[in-house]
């Protein structure tokens, strides 16, 4: 039984400072679109490439992080009843230095060199580490303790070594390291960006959001309780052994790239078994999303083995087909939803103050499905063609380049229609 | 004074709030809401609290039962947490 007392959503931060962040991220798939358009094949060609590692970091730091920071900053006080505090200051310090940061890098990859890469690197280490803190300090300070927070808390201590392993990077390509050295620090770099920060972080996110909003049953008990710590222990493993015997390196992964699987197979098999069968695009994000996972870990040893063409593969199946995917599916979820509900928490002092309600637009009038449908066909296409680049790489990796542009500058189009659609409603309330 | 009965068990998210939320004004003297719902709508409290309303919650593993009355309505909320 419960009373007044549980009001966690009253310890929801003000509407801008998760909308900064999400309304920032389309425009870096933009960027990352246009700079495809501009360099054609050569990511394609080798990833060590400038423009291979710019058009990363521009999707993994700018699409991704930038989402990830938005959407925890709106879900931990909902999620664990304690706000994370001091959220305007931190909003207001972390987004302008992790966009600048994260573009004087793509630049440094591609033409500034150095001096681009040392600036963009403290940018985004002094811009992210206010985040953190406030993020842990949250955490510790949470009311109640389940699988998700602590998921969530080893997600967060995964970005941090991401991080401390990009600012080596940053060091050894200056000159510091050796190439064997700087080629494994950036295979540990990568897998703990990817599998601990970002699949850390979408694994607590699915153990709420997927049974609460595809209506499936619950993860297994088990599954919850040991697959995000047991994935942490295994990556932290890696950090030793991989340093000590270079060899074992990258086969040391594949338990974590299995545990992954795991979830992803879970989540594709709970998806079938949901109460509710209507059509709805977040769960068709969310499918390609895992199924895109399950067939990167196919991949993935044939990248490890050949190289070439494979590596291109691996990281379109694991970034935009698997990751991104999941996010952009949950973007169109949450921007409509979060200004929907700020709308309600209007009409409801509304209601008490003068009695009657105002007409408010539903969440579908603010993110029409028709738009998100299009997004979707914009992602599915860009999707496609860049897993059909390398068989023609100079003409298909510009038209991945454009269709990325379209993708995502349709959902930066629609947030700020979300956006108006708010401001409007907002007014008739005086 | 009614008992006004909402069963939002089968919708999917947001559809349960914004039963709900349309429902509160027909609330009148005397008058309660008796929500179905198959999980603790905890983003409910707040926009309840905001809009003057107060709530009783009991969840089990069937789902949770949700009553809801205008604060200060003593008829209401006795009947409500009679029931």
């Amino acid at each position: 039984m419960r009373g007044i007392a549980d009001l966690s959503l009253e310890q929801a931060p003000p509407l801008w400072t998760p909308f900064l962040f999400l309304f920032g991220a389309p425009w870096f798939g933009v960027l990352a679109g246009a700079l495809l358009l501009k360099v054609g094949a050569l990511p394609v060609l080798d990833r060590w490439q400038g423009a291979a590692l710019a058009l990363t970091h521009l999707l993994t730091l700018g699409v991704l992080t930038l989402s990830m920071c938005g959407a925890s900053i709106q879900l931990l006080p909902v999620l664990v009843g304690v706000p994370v505090p001091r959220v305007r200051w931190v909003a207001a310090w972390t987004w302008p230095l992790l966009v600048a940061g994260t573009l004087a890098l793509a630049w440094g990859f591609l033409e500034g060199g150095t001096p681009w890469l040392v600036a963009g690197a403290a940018g985004t280490l002094a811009g992210l580490a206010p985040f953190l803190v406030a993020m842990g300090l949250a955490l510790a300070r949470a009311r109640v303790s389940h699988h998700s927070l602590r998921a969530m808390a080893l997600a967060c201590v995964s970005l941090a070594v991401t991080l401390v392993l990009g600012a080596l990077l940053v060091a050894g390509l200056g000159g510091y390291r050796t190439f064997d050295e700087i080629v494994l620090l950036a295979g540990l770099h990568l897998s703990w960006g990817l599998l601990g920060w970002v699949g850390l972080l979408l694994a607590g996110v699915a153990w709420q959001v997927v049974p609460l909003f595809q209506m499936t049953p619950e993860y297994p008990p088990l599954v919850r309780r040991f697959l995000a710590p047991g994935l942490f222990l295994w990556l932290v493993t890696t950090l030793p052994v991989s340093w000590l015997w270079p060899g074992l390196w990258p086969w040391i992964l594949l338990p974590a790239l299995l545990g992954m699987a795991w979830m992803a197979a879970l989540t594709l098999q709970l998806q079938r078994r949901r109460t509710r069968k209507t059509p709805d695009l977040t769960l068709d994000y969310w499918r390609l999303g895992m199924a895109c996972l399950l067939a990167a870990l196919a991949v993935w040893p044939l990248g490890a083995l050949w190289g070439g063409p494979w590596v291109w593969w691996l990281g379109t199946l694991m970034l935009p087909g698997g990751v991104l995917s999941l996010l952009n599916g949950m973007l169109l979820k949450i921007v409509p939803f979060l200004s929907w509900f700020h709308l309600q928490h209007r009409q409801m002092a509304h209601l008490r103050e003068r009695g009657g309600l105002v007409e408010i637009p539903h969440m579908h009038a603010l993110l029409p499905t028709t738009l998100g449908r299009w997004q979707w066909r914009l992602h599915l296409l860009a999707l496609m063609s860049a897993l059909a680049t390398p068989a023609a790489p100079g003409l298909l990796a510009r038209v991945t380049g454009g269709l990325l542009v379209a993708a995502y500058g349709l959902l930066g189009l629609a947030f700020i229609r979300v956006w108006l659609g708010y401001r409007s409603a907002q007014g008739q309330f005086g | 004074m009614n008992v006004i009965e909402l069963d939002v068990s089968a919708l999917e998210p947001c559809e349960p709030l914004e039963r709900i939320l349309e429902a509160l004004p027909r609330l009148g003297a005397g008058d309660w809401l008796r929500v179905r719902h198959r999980r603790e709508p905890r983003p409910l409290y707040g926009l309840l609290a905001e809009g003057g309303f107060r709530w009783w919650t009991r969840c089990d593993e069937r789902g949770c039962e949700i009553r809801i009355w205008r604060d200060g309505d003593a008829g209401a909320e006795q009947a409500a947490l009679d029931a």
